[in-house]
């Protein structure tokens, strides 16, 4: 009786056959291992310096693709692709983490942020610090939470702002890390729990964190007052709730001093002297007409002046001295302003606008320069880099040209997604210094990198 | 270890055998109600067939008391499917009438339901008999190039691959007996396919549902090469013939016999094949060189040999064969020019490039009815293939490529079940394939395929339903996938000119990349297919089908320059950053292919047609881009002289892109009268990216009559085709000119010790027309033959 035998284990194997086939219908996995080089027919003689003990410098972009949710991470010293990673869904956006060794990968609509880690860091060894080159890595470190949406980052905390969900009752949630929560893949970093949702912001503050409430009944999801919350363990207890109200609440940014928001009446400041904080409000001033407000708010540690964005117009806001002065930027017609950051290490202040121009400005104002003039205007036009002259009006829907701000040099990135290639301009003399033709479509970028390399030192 | 419980129970309860009822006896005649000899009847669904006698008459015996279906086939009849209910004390006097057909319908071997061109939900072509002997042809593309929406990559006579609806190298699968044959022939189309039309008793093409009993990755089709080599039964027989041929010289010897006992049956062939450089009647270049020659076609003679050897054991319920054949294949590779013309020394070295093939073969196929209520016949087949080709350049191995491959397939075809008919087939492939020299364009890599395919069909009154599914597991791994340091550029003509410096790479830098690649696919196929029989004599078949494919190793791998194709192929896996290649940052995707396809047919009386009309949707479409740049081939051509751009190759990146196909097929035939009968057939295809453009090498619309004359002793045919202008290019394509081939063929068959002797003539190209292929790498260097008579003589007993 051979033949039940052969049917018998026919049967089986047929069974575990479709059991390890079904579970995966129509997926393909590819996984690639470079090894070793091998040289062609001459010598050895390669002469690069990218991957040899050099440590580079000019830091790493990450670049995400339309619509994929595939991230290239590029060595800016030779332009390299040094690698791609697959996060779980099309990213809504980048951010750096804190130290700039990390990439934010926000995906907003999924409820999730991953972390690339682009290689490039700094130790401290108590008595220097030492710079790290690594490969990039898609770290296993992920914050799940409701509709993640504004991310601020110090030089040390990264405050994540979860949205929450109105339609499904999900409360927002404010989750404060640092780089090293992000290495060592740690869950102990605090958490601010609320019990609405809110489109909302938080600027963390060491042990505390500065965070916006909305009225659980109000209309808007937008929320109107903020809080200041001392961070224990795993979570964040209310100090206290600041009495002066930021209306229609949007923006937020802090330098050394000061934490701004964004109000539809002015900008609300909240003063830090040690462990006090003092809430005060800028009014609007002249300079707004109509609906007119602070939606967008940017600061840097060492920046006097926060810059704010109301619309295309641009503010210069001195919070200690309650100023608001406004910029003249020399904006084109119908030019919005979709990119913006203090760059070449606070000297100067970029905006990138949707008609494909950079416009340069220099900036004056850092704290503590015995250099300002009373009567010298902050910010001062320098020059303006028209970086395409592709026609903008062929912007791929649901495209726009992004920026990303070199924190080491006098650089910064353009991605423009017409002919998906990555510009490299020099703010210093003002033009585009290269043009890289990407494989694909670009999305979202963010430079990362170590902005003071450590002085050389002994082992 | 699994617990074989329930299932074993399920094993023996479905071993019980079952209680037979009686018999079902009746009579098969035409309309006019003259009895059909000879016709085979077949119950469907079970092991039960036999014959008619002179009178018409069958006794099926052994048949299950209930509903049964029964499958009539008789030469030059339309098939039929009648229904009958048998009481348990059996059935007599059953009548079956015939229609009559001016269609050739012939089953397909490879599929486990009656398909043939008038049954099947899908178009199907079957070649064979004195149409396969008088149309077999050197190279397999060649032979299958007249049936209607099948064309050829014709490659300088010495090799060719069928293109089905415009779809060839990975998209159609070619098998010996149902198994993969193993070569390297969906790498290159210089490649030969290692497979004779000589010697084989069928060459069928099919698509559909059937398609997935071999690999869903036949998107465009399977093309079955069938030969009696694992003999069914011992009856002794033989056949042979000789042809000459006048345009290449070629002398044709083939053969093959069986004999044996009642229990084993022997099958031997043997063939031998041999032809010079081929005629034209102009230049062999569409631009042709100072100096260069007319008439002949330089590097396109060819000498083939092969022989199988098989043996069946012969039991009642079926039959276990093995076989080994081997084929040796010496051809030279035409169009190979490296610019050694550029000045007058090197004018007159033409170098000889040419490949040697070798292929070891061995074979298993097994088909045993079980008596068994829950399964009725399992179908075994197991094949070791050990295939070998080099690329000689002047004496020299420049590239050896070797395919070993190992395949196993088991069909499991179940009884009736509540009518519906099918099986299941558990499929493993694996294929280590390796390219060792200058050329080796493709790293070494293993595929594996594991299978699981699943079909049946049922009538439902008017109605026959037929449903397929097939998932399977493709893992492709390469250990030294490389990208080196190419240097690649564009090539503007004008700086073309006498500066050195301009091409003088240095290879300084030439350190290549080394990656460990390994991939996972897991593709599936469904398809569903009816065909509706709507009025007597016509019947409608419409198909959907949803089929994906793991793209191959060579169209992920490669990296390199393929002299078979004039071209520098770079894979999937690679990207352009700028002028340089990088890793491919997008995920590799599978190539998914959406067909719908209708078919009318009108098969009874004394006209009849088949008109098929197609649209695929193929996502993610794997085709060679031209870049625009160029790269050094790789070839160290010593012609003492640096300055040397032939070696340079036009470099073609393999890029996923969505396609879209369309086209129709059309056949009228027209019993004219008794020995006269027309047949017209046209075939059409559309094939263009989603996003804008043609795909290269699109075949042209094509329109063929032909007039066949039969009576007593003599047959004769007369066929024009006319291939019309294709000027529907792809980007850096150019438009073929169209052209009309006028071949017509002359037999006389007679008696003479006791075996049936046709002596035949067969000319082709008789206006000795120059035809260039739209579908052929090499169509700017080799034409089609010129005028060609071949006088041939084959015997039979």
């Amino acid at each position: 009786m051979l033949q039940p035998k052969l049917q018998k284990k026919l049967s089986l194997v047929a069974l575990l056959v479709a059991t390890s086939l079904l579970s995966a219908c129509g997926d393909s996995t590819t996984n690639i291992v470079e090894k070793e080089p091998i040289a062609g027919d001459d010598e050895h003689d390669h002469g690069d310096d990218h991957d040899h003990g050099d440590i580079s410098s000019v830091g790493r972009l990450v670049i995400s693709a339309k619509d994929s949710n595939l991230l290239s991470v590029y060595e800016l010293e030779d332009g390299s692709l040094l690698d791609t990673f697959a996060v779980a869904d099309t990213p809504s956006a980048l951010a750096a983490s804190a130290g700039k060794r990390y990439a934010l990968v926000v995906q907003r609509t999924t409820d999730r942020v991953e972390f690339v880690d682009g290689g490039l860091f700094q130790e401290d060894h108590v008595d220097h610090l030492h710079d790290y080159q690594q490969a990039p890595a898609l770290s296993s470190f992920v914050l799940s939470d409701s509709r993640p949406t504004h991310i601020s980052s110090t030089d040390s905390q990264t405050a994540v702002f979860f949205d929450g969900d109105g339609n499904s009752s999900t409360p927002a949630a404010v989750a404060v890390i640092t780089d090293a929560d992000i290495t060592t893949d740690s869950n102990g970093y605090p958490v601010l729990h609320y019990t609405t949702h809110m489109h909302g912001a938080a600027q963390a503050r060491g042990e505390y964190v500065l965070s916006t409430i909305r009225d659980a009944n109000s209309a808007t999801t937008l929320p109107d007052q903020v809080g200041l919350y001392h961070a224990h363990d795993d979570h964040f207890d209310e100090e206290r709730v600041f009495t002066e109200t930021c209306p229609g609440l949007h923006g937020s940014a802090q330098n050394a001093h000061v934490i701004a928001f964004g109000c539809t009446d002015g900008v609300l400041v909240i003063t830090q002297e040690g462990e006090t904080f003092t809430a005060s409000k800028i009014a609007n001033t002249d300079d707004f007409s109509g609906t007119m407000r602070i939606g967008t708010l940017v600061g840097a540690e060492h920046a006097e002046h926060l810059v704010g964005f109301a619309g295309s117009s641009m503010f210069a806001i001195h919070a200690e001295d309650g100023d608001m002065d406004l910029v003249d930027w020399q904006g084109g017609e119908g030019a919005d302003i979709i990119g913006y950051g203090f760059a070449d290490k606070g000297e100067k202040f970029v905006l990138l606008d949707n008609q494909g121009y950079l416009t340069i400005l220099n900036y004056h104002g850092h704290a503590h320069d015995g250099a300002v003039e009373a009567e010298e205007p902050a910010f001062e036009f320098a020059a303006k880099v028209q970086l395409t002259s592709a026609d903008v009006s062929t912007m791929p829907e649901g495209s726009r040209f992004e920026l990303a701000i070199s924190a080491s040099d006098d650089k910064v990135y353009v991605t423009n997604p017409i002919d998906s290639t990555l510009l490299t301009v020099d703010i210093a003399d003002a033009e585009v210094v290269s043009s890289k033709q990407l494989n694909f479509m670009p999305h979202k970028l963010v430079w990362l990198g170590i902005a003071e390399a450590a002085e050389a030192h002994d082992h | 270890m699994f617990k074989p419980t329930l299932l074993t129970a399920a094993v023996f309860a479905a071993l019980t055998s079952t209680a037979y009822a009686d018999s079902i006896t009746g009579t098969v005649t035409d309309t006019a109600g003259n009895p059909v000899a000879n016709a085979r009847v077949q119950l469907m669904g079970a092991n039960g067939e036999t014959r008619t006698d002179d009178n018409g008459r069958f006794v099926l015996a052994k048949v299950n008391a209930g509903d049964a279906e029964l499958h009539i086939e008789a030469s030059r009849f339309a098939h039929r499917n009648v229904h009958v209910d048998v009481p348990a004390a059996g059935l007599d006097n059953l009548s079956v009438v015939l229609f009559a057909t001016t269609i050739e319908t012939i089953d397909v071997k490879a599929s486990p339901f009656h398909a043939s061109a008038t049954e099947s939900s899908l178009p199907v072509n079957v070649l064979a008999g004195d149409a396969l002997k008088m149309r077999q042809a050197a190279t397999l593309g060649d032979t299958l190039k007249n049936e209607v929406g099948v064309h050829s990559n014709f490659y300088g006579g010495v090799s060719s691959s069928p293109i089905i609806r415009g779809l060839d190298g990975p998209r159609v699968l070619i098998t010996q007996n149902g198994l993969d044959a193993g070569d390297a022939s969906r790498v290159g189309p210089d490649h030969g396919v290692a497979s004779e039309a000589s010697t084989a008793t069928q060459i069928e093409v099919l698509r559909g549902p059937a398609t997935l009993f071999y690999g869903s990755g036949a998107i465009g089709g399977v093309v079955n090469v069938v030969d009696e080599r694992a003999p069914t039964s011992s009856t002794p027989r033989a056949e042979w013939m000789l042809q000459r041929e006048s345009v290449n010289n070629e002398k044709l010897v083939a053969g093959s016999a069986v004999n044996g006992t009642d229990m084993f049956a022997v099958y031997v062939d043997g063939f031998w094949r041999d032809s010079d450089n081929y005629s034209i009647p102009g230049f062999a270049e569409s631009v042709p060189e100072q100096g260069a020659e007319k008439g002949k076609v330089e590097n396109s003679g060819q000498t083939a040999k092969g022989g199988t050897v098989g043996a069946s054991w012969l039991l009642d319920n079926g039959y276990v064969g093995m076989s080994y054949g081997r084929l040796e294949r010496e051809y030279g590779i035409p169009g190979h020019s490296h610019g050694g013309h550029d000045d007058e020394e090197h004018a007159h070295e033409e170098e000889q490039v040419f490949a040697d093939l070798t292929q070891n073969r061995w074979q298993l196929l097994s088909e045993i009815n079980v008596d068994n209520s829950l399964i009725r016949a399992v179908n075994t087949r197991l094949a070791y293939t050990d295939y070998q080709h080099a690329e000689i350049e002047n004496g020299v191995v420049g590239t050896t490529f070797a395919n070993d491959s190992y395949e196993a397939r088991v069909e499991l075809l179940h009884r009736t079940f509540n009518h519906w008919r099918g099986g299941l087939s558990l499929h493993y492939k694996y294929s280590d394939f390796e390219a060792i020299g200058e050329e080796a364009f493709t790293p070494p890599s293993e595929s594996k395929t594991l299978a699981l395919a699943w079909v049946e069909e049922r009538h439902f009154g008017h109605w026959l339903v037929q449903l397929g599914a097939r998932v399977e597991r493709v893992t492709i791994d390469a250990s030294d996938m490389r990208l080196p340091d190419i240097a690649a550029h564009g090539h503007d003509e004008a700086e073309h000119g006498n500066d050195k410096e301009e091409h003088d790479h240095d290879h300084a830098e030439g350190l290549s990349r080394v990656f460990d690649v390994s991939q996972k696919f897991t593709p599936y196929s469904l398809s569903a297919g009816t065909v509706w029989d709507f009025a007597e004599g016509y019947n409608l078949g419409v198909s959907l089908s949803r089929s994906q494919r793991a793209p191959s190793a060579a169209e992920m791998l490669s990296f390199g320059a393929h002299i078979g194709t004039q071209s520098y192929e770079v894979g999937a896996l690679f990207t352009l950053d700028g002028d340089e290649f990088v890793l491919n940052s997008q995920p590799v995707k599978l190539e998914t292919a959406n067909n719908l396809d209708i078919t009318l047919r009108k098969f009874s009386g004394n006209t009849g047609f088949v008109l098929n009309a197609f649209y695929n949707q193929i996502d993610n479409y794997y085709y060679q881009q031209n870049t625009g740049l160029f790269a050094e081939s790789g070839h160290s051509h010593d012609h003492g002289d640096e300055h040397d751009h032939a070696g340079e190759l036009p470099v073609y990146l393999f890029t996923a892109a969505d396609v879209r196909l369309h086209g129709f097929e059309a056949q009228y035939f027209w019993q004219i009268n008794a020995p006269f009968k027309l047949t017209l057939q046209g075939d059409y295809i559309r094939a263009r990216l989603k996003q804008g453009g043609e795909l290269p090498r699109t075949p042209p619309l094509r329109i063929s009559a032909e007039l066949a004359y039969e009576q007593d002793a003599y047959s004769a045919d007369l066929r024009a085709s006319r291939y019309f202008k294709q000027d529907r290019t792809a980007a850096l394509e150019t438009a073929t000119d169209g052209y009309t081939l006028l071949d017509a063929s002359l037999s006389y068959r007679f008696n003479l010790g006791g075996q049936l002797l046709t002596a035949y003539l067969k000319g082709q190209n008789l206006t000795d027309e120059e035809a260039r292929v739209h579908t052929s790498f090499l169509k700017d260097l080799t034409p089609l033959p010129g005028r060609s008579v071949a006088l041939g003589l084959r015997g039979s007993f």
